[in-house]
């Protein structure tokens, strides 16, 4: 498949979101492995495009962790610690301000 | 009754290889215990097949409530196949069994075939009345159809959860196959097996319209195709859908349930928004 063809094929989801008319439609989770908790702050664009969706159909957003190697309670609670501390970073950059409430964790 | 018990005390004894104890007193104290008492201290057991085990020999009542927690997952392998489904009819289990899984992922080719059930098993297999759950490995759907409901047709009723790990089919075979099951309310397909299959008739007509289901999980499935059949049947209506590496079917999927979503799960396979589906449409 060529660079353009896997772009356009990765692209369906930005462009079906408009399409959502469900009255119900109250969530958008995003499945975090945990080994890419640090990069968040990196993705201004990701915001940004979660942005417009938000003005197109509001909803609430939550980041569903799954933990790559370790299953214990104590890796998952730091985790959970790790993703919160990034995404009080990503705030602070304005870069959450279309919510209407905070980040859900999972 | 005593003599029941008295045997069941004398191999919860045998198992846990304690000494006899004042079997009188037990007894009584056991025979008193209300059906919900027990009902209470069994579901508490339910994660302990070994204490469950022992419970169902303890007298009818306990065996009774015990019982259906021991047999309710019917796991069908390649060394013993179908000789177990004899076995469950003697003893009287198969109305016990919510989910049956049949397991084929070891690699060789799959087993679960039409050819494996002789008359008398397949008798066996139609008998499964109470089944909500599938989890099917590596299923050769195209070999069961165009029979498909001679098989499967018996779950139809009360299947709730489907679970196909990399089902090896055409997609127009997949959603004659799913639509079989008119009350299915999740949805798991987990990637797809690319052998050679088996050419049939391909003008396969849904069993039923699709209703509103509650969960669809897709993880490296990229068959949009799948859906278009069942949509061209009736709609397709989801309020919950998972996509893990299926960005292909987003758009299918979302226009098809565009208004009885509730939830989207997106997965980030590296942080990447092309994985998100969330780059550039254009």
């Amino acid at each position: 498949m060529s660079m353009s063809g896997d772009y356009r094929r990765h692209s369906t989801v930005l462009r079906a979101f408009p399409t959502v008319t469900s009255p119900v439609f109250s969530e958008l989770v995003i499945i975090l492995p945990d080994d890419t908790i640090t990069y968040l702050p990196k993705y201004v664009t990701l915001f940004e495009r979660l942005g417009k969706m938000n003005q197109v159909r509001p909803f609430n957003l939550v980041f569903s962790l799954v933990l790559s190697s370790s299953v214990s309670e104590a890796s998952l609670v730091e985790a959970r610690r790790k993703l919160r501390g990034t995404l009080d970073l990503v705030a602070a950059k304005g870069l959450l301000n279309f919510l209407d409430s905070p980040p859900t964790i999972r | 009754m005593v003599t029941l018990w008295h045997r069941g005390k004398a191999k919860i004894d045998r198992l846990v290889g304690g000494p006899p104890s004042e079997t009188s007193i037990t007894h009584e104290s056991t025979c008193r215990v209300p059906y919900e008492i027990v009902e209470k201290i069994i579901t508490y057991l339910i994660h302990d097949l070994y204490a469950l085990k022992a419970c169902s020999l303890t007298c009818r009542s306990w065996h009774a409530v015990a019982v259906p927690h021991i047999y309710h997952t019917l796991v069908l392998g390649r060394s013993a196949k179908l000789k177990v489904l004899s076995k469950l009819h003697k003893r009287g289990l198969i109305s016990f069994v919510n989910i049956i899984q049949v397991g084929q992922w070891d690699g060789k080719s799959a087993w679960f075939a039409p050819k494996v059930f002789n008359p008398r098993d397949l008798r066996y297999f139609s008998s499964f009345a109470n089944v909500h759950t599938l989890d099917l490995q590596k299923l050769e759907i195209h070999r069961f159809i165009p029979n498909v409901e001679r098989y499967f047709g018996h779950f139809s009723q009360t299947l709730r959860s489907i679970k196909l790990y990399r089902p090896c089919c055409t997609p127009r075979q997949q959603s004659h196959f799913l639509s079989l099951f008119s009350n299915l309310d999740n949805i798991e397909i987990c990637g797809t097996d690319t052998s050679p299959i088996i050419p049939v008739p391909d003008r396969l007509v849904p069993f039923s319209a699709p209703k509103l289901r509650g969960r669809l999980v897709l993880r490296s499935y990229n068959w949009s195709w799948t859906w278009e059949h069942l949509i061209s049947a009736g709609g397709l209506r989801f309020r919950h859908i998972d996509l893990r590496d299926s960005i292909n079917c987003a758009q299918v999927l979302l226009d098809a349930c565009a208004e009885t979503l509730e939830t989207l799960q997106l997965f980030a396979t590296d942080g990447k928004l092309c994985y998100l589906g969330l780059s550039n449409s254009n």
